[in-house]
């Protein structure tokens, strides 16, 4: 490879009590395996909810046949904060959004129909960029796999593209779009998952909202996508919870954050 | 935040949410996509009734304004959706947040002459906007467009009441908002509020409580120590209390704030700005001697460095894009110099912190802003009519009194005109004052003693005109005597005529120790105040004031003349007012 391992430390070690419950929190989640945590007999349900079509719908989503287990990519709706594209997998394509691409990240710019590839490897989760069309990073020409380092801005013909791996201990990255090229379905930002993506009001949270001291963690258990919050939330009609898996359609609701799951058609 | 629709939902046939945007000044905002794929921002309201006159505002277009696409009803007629343009950055509300220091010069300016673009537009097309905050104003792509316009008009035709307007918005308001009757100088106002924000980063009226913040937008004077020198004119001149001393119109605001230079903020796109301001601008460019393009000197500090290398996302730099400039450049100007006026509180009754509005606040809110040929032509016609009144009651008087005095017809006619002459003038005098004191519920010792003072004069002229009918007082004098403290040489007695000393220290008295003023104002809780009336007697009975006891009627039915005089409101009025005075701060 034609790149320098290049350790990115532009954070402090954690010194304040907010960070410090993050990091022990993050430590849980990757480290410490809990199997069988989440399972149906955890789950308690509640009343069943009276004449609202939309509680009922909940209601109904409980029964696991009709829900479907989250796979390779998702959008993840936030209310009052943003939609995401979450991708999964370790290797994502960036390419124009035409019909019928099967693009990870589908772009509508003028850009190739596959033109860069974005792959997460090793322990410490390096991103590394290989370009398949005319690219730029930090306005320099690449030709060759390169590592991105955090704040990197990347310029995919007229799309671009800032990198960032927000959270010192988590090896998730974000991908904000710049300028008037977006992608197709309309996100926010691109976040590219490994083990877990923070949902929190710290700027060093992979989606930072704004508003009173809340945090949500999003990790895989197994083949499972799961989320752990530090506040009960209801989740997907099951109140009062802290842990749970999330299919497409899920929804978690709390006093002061929700969003919603949804398939990427 | 909580939101009744989540991802997936279709309660506006043809659109599916995705998420909530955010809570706005009448419903939740959503972020839905048509089955086509068009996306939009969706607002609830409650249903209203479609008025095809004031959905005129959905046809207003400018760069600098969200766009409105339609306005839809549910089946059921229960909700309406307001279908506007999906805004894809933050509002206003959002970059101020993570700027709590407020902007560079340069964004800040931007950002002003982006939303007064905007506004300017609206005005134009004859819509306040009503609301504007930083919450209202959006950001996308470098595009900035004020949303929200037109809706406060549209919704006030249905139930407006049952919409809790979002805390905060009293923040942005005019101090006349309350008063419910006004014009595009609010949207003047919210524009200098928001000016001082972009600047500073916080509001120039602040507080704990709703209730303090519209205090100080009352009565104080914004602090403008922290802003920008070149700025100050302009923020004083639109933060004016009275709106009648701010601009009135948005261009010659803009043309009191300096451009900012474009090139130094590539990622803001240049707004449209108003064809009147750039023919104002050349105008006073073409008669300026100093030279059009002129390099405004900028803090370094408030540069930015462009492109940052590690930079947290969702920074106020991360807005970067490259938009080609839509306009030519526009030449900078400095600002013109303005030689700054005292601020003075229009508001002559300072509404205590903690107190709760009365009704009569409200009321003497309505009657400063009165001008003064309106007044002059109220006071008039008081007038007229206290000469029927002072007819009607001398008749009176004449009639159930006088007859049966014993008096020949000479000394009743002249006994006539003397009462209805004195009936007449007490209550012109009454008038008159009372109408300078309308608007000021305090300063009664002051009061007091001006009453003194005209009454004394009064008294006096009322001796001169029956000396001058040649009446013998001593006639109507009842000879018992009420009140035996009092100094012999006070009183009437037989033979003796009186002196002008006693006319006019008895009639002072009565004039002062009486609230008339009270009477000839419209803030009265009843036009008819029978009780006073027999107050104002008693006291004169009290004193005395002689002749005894002629003049206690005589002053029970003056009282009453006054109040026949002078209308009081109504009483849907005065409801109008105390629903103002409890929900003042949210008609809009």
């Amino acid at each position: 490879m034609g790149f320098t391992q290049q350790a990115w430390a532009p954070f402090p070690a954690p010194t304040s009590k907010a960070d410090k419950l993050i990091v022990s929190q993050v430590m849980n989640t990757i480290w410490k395996k809990r199997p069988g945590v989440v399972s149906n007999s955890t789950r308690v349900l509640a009343a069943p909810p009276r004449n609202s079509s939309v509680n009922n719908r909940h209601f109904f989503r409980t029964n696991r046949k009709i829900m479907k287990s989250v796979s390779d990519r998702f959008l993840m709706w936030i209310d009052a904060v943003g939609g995401y594209l979450v991708c999964l997998k370790d290797q994502v394509i960036l390419g124009q959004a035409r019909p019928g691409s099967n693009t990870d990240i589908p772009l509508v710019a003028d850009v190739a129909g596959k033109h860069a590839k974005i792959t997460r490897q090793g322990d410490e989760g390096d991103y590394v960029l290989e370009p398949l069309a005319d690219v730029k990073i930090q306005n320099a020409v690449i030709t060759s796999p390169t590592l991105l380092h955090h704040g990197d801005l990347i310029v995919l013909g007229s799309a671009q593209l800032q990198f960032t791996k927000p959270h010192p201990l988590s090896t998730s990255a974000r991908l904000d779009l710049i300028g008037s090229s977006r992608t197709n379905p309309f996100a926010d930002a691109i976040l590219l998952m490994s083990e877990t993506l923070i949902i929190g009001n710290n700027m060093t949270n992979h989606v930072v909202y704004h508003g009173e001291d809340h945090q949500i963690v999003l990790f895989r258990q197994e083949d499972k996508l799961c989320c752990r919050s530090d506040q009960p939330v209801n989740l997907d009609g099951v109140i009062e919870q802290s842990e749970g898996e999330l299919y497409y359609g899920s929804q978690v609701k709390s006093d002061r954050m929700s969003f919603s799951l949804e398939e990427v058609q | 935040m909580k939101f009744t629709y989540s991802t997936g939902d279709t309660p506006l046939d043809g659109y599916t949410i995705k998420r909530g945007l955010g809570r706005g000044g009448f419903g939740e905002v959503y972020f839905a996509v048509s089955h086509v794929g068009k996306e939009v921002a969706l607002k609830k309201v409650d249903f209203m009734e479609a008025d095809r006159g004031d959905n005129l505002i959905l046809n207003i277009h400018h760069p600098n304004l969200v766009l409105l696409y339609d306005i839809k009803h549910t089946e059921n007629h229960e909700e309406s959706w307001i279908i506007m343009e999906y805004m894809s950055g933050n509002s206003l509300r959002d970059v101020l947040t993570r700027n709590p220091e407020g902007l560079s010069i340069e964004r800040a300016a931007a950002w002003f002459f982006a939303i007064a673009s905007g506004v300017h537009r609206l005005h134009e097309n004859g819509c306040v906007h009503r609301d504007l905050k930083p919450g209202n104003v959006f950001y996308s792509e470098g595009r900035i467009a004020v949303g929200d316009y037109g809706l406060s008009k549209l919704i006030s035709h249905s139930q407006r009441n049952n919409h809790t307007r979002s805390i905060g918005t009293c923040r942005y308001m005019a101090p006349e908002i309350g008063k419910g009757n006004y014009g595009r100088q609010i949207d003047i106002y919210a524009l200098g509020i928001m000016l001082y924000e972009l600047l500073i980063g916080d509001i120039p009226f602040d507080g704990e409580s709703d209730a303090e913040i519209l205090t100080k937008h009352l009565t104080q004077r914004p602090d403008l120590s922290k802003v920008p020198s070149a700025y100050r004119p302009a923020i004083a001149k639109a933060l004016e209390k009275d709106p009648n001393r701010r601009y009135q119109s948005v261009v010659e605001m803009m043309l009191n704030v300096p451009q900012p230079n474009y090139e130094l903020i590539p990622e803001l796109q240049r707004p449209q700005l108003p064809s009147e301001y750039l023919a104002a601008l050349d105008q006073i460019n073409a008669s300026d001697d100093r030279p059009t393009l002129e390099a405004k000197p900028v803090d370094p500090q408030n540069v930015v460095a462009p492109p940052p290398t590690v930079n947290p996302p969702q920074s106020e730099s991360t807005i970067t894009g490259t938009n080609i400039p839509t306009q030519q450049n526009v030449p900078v100007r400095q600002p013109q110099v303005q030689t700054k006026s005292p601020v003075v509180n229009p508001y002559p009754v300072p509404i205590s912190q903690g107190k709760p509005m009365t009704w009569q606040d409200m009321a003497i809110r309505e009657l400063t802003l009165k001008d003064k040929s309106q007044r002059i032509s109220e006071l008039t016609s008081s007038m007229i009519r206290s000469v029927v009144g002072a007819a009607a009651s001398t008749t009176l008087i004449f009639g159930i009194y006088l007859n049966n005095q014993g008096l020949s017809s000479v000394e009743s006619t002249q006994w006539f005109i003397w009462l209805m002459s004195i009936i007449m003038l007490s209550s012109w005098t009454v008038l008159v004052v009372g109408k300078f004191w309308e608007t000021s519920r305090d300063e009664i010792g002051t009061k007091r003693l001006v009453m003194f003072g005209v009454g004394a004069g009064l008294g006096a002229l009322y001796l001169g005109i029956g000396n001058f009918l040649k009446l013998d007082f001593n006639d109507l004098h009842s000879s018992n005597s009420y009140w035996p403290w009092i100094l012999e040489h006070w009183r009437f007695s037989t033979g003796e005529s009186p002196s002008y000393v006693h006319f006019a220290v008895f009639t002072g008295l009565l004039f002062s120790m009486c609230r008339w003023w009270n009477h000839a104002t419209p803030v009265r809780n009843s036009r008819y105040d029978i009780m006073s009336a027999f107050l104002f007697a008693m006291v004169a009975w009290f004193l005395p004031v002689a002749p005894q006891p002629l003049m206690p009627g005589v002053t029970a039915l003056t009282a009453l003349v006054i109040q026949f005089a002078s209308p009081s409101y109504t009483t849907a009025q005065r409801k109008e007012f105390e629903t103002q005075a409890s929900t003042w701060w949210q008609h809009g």
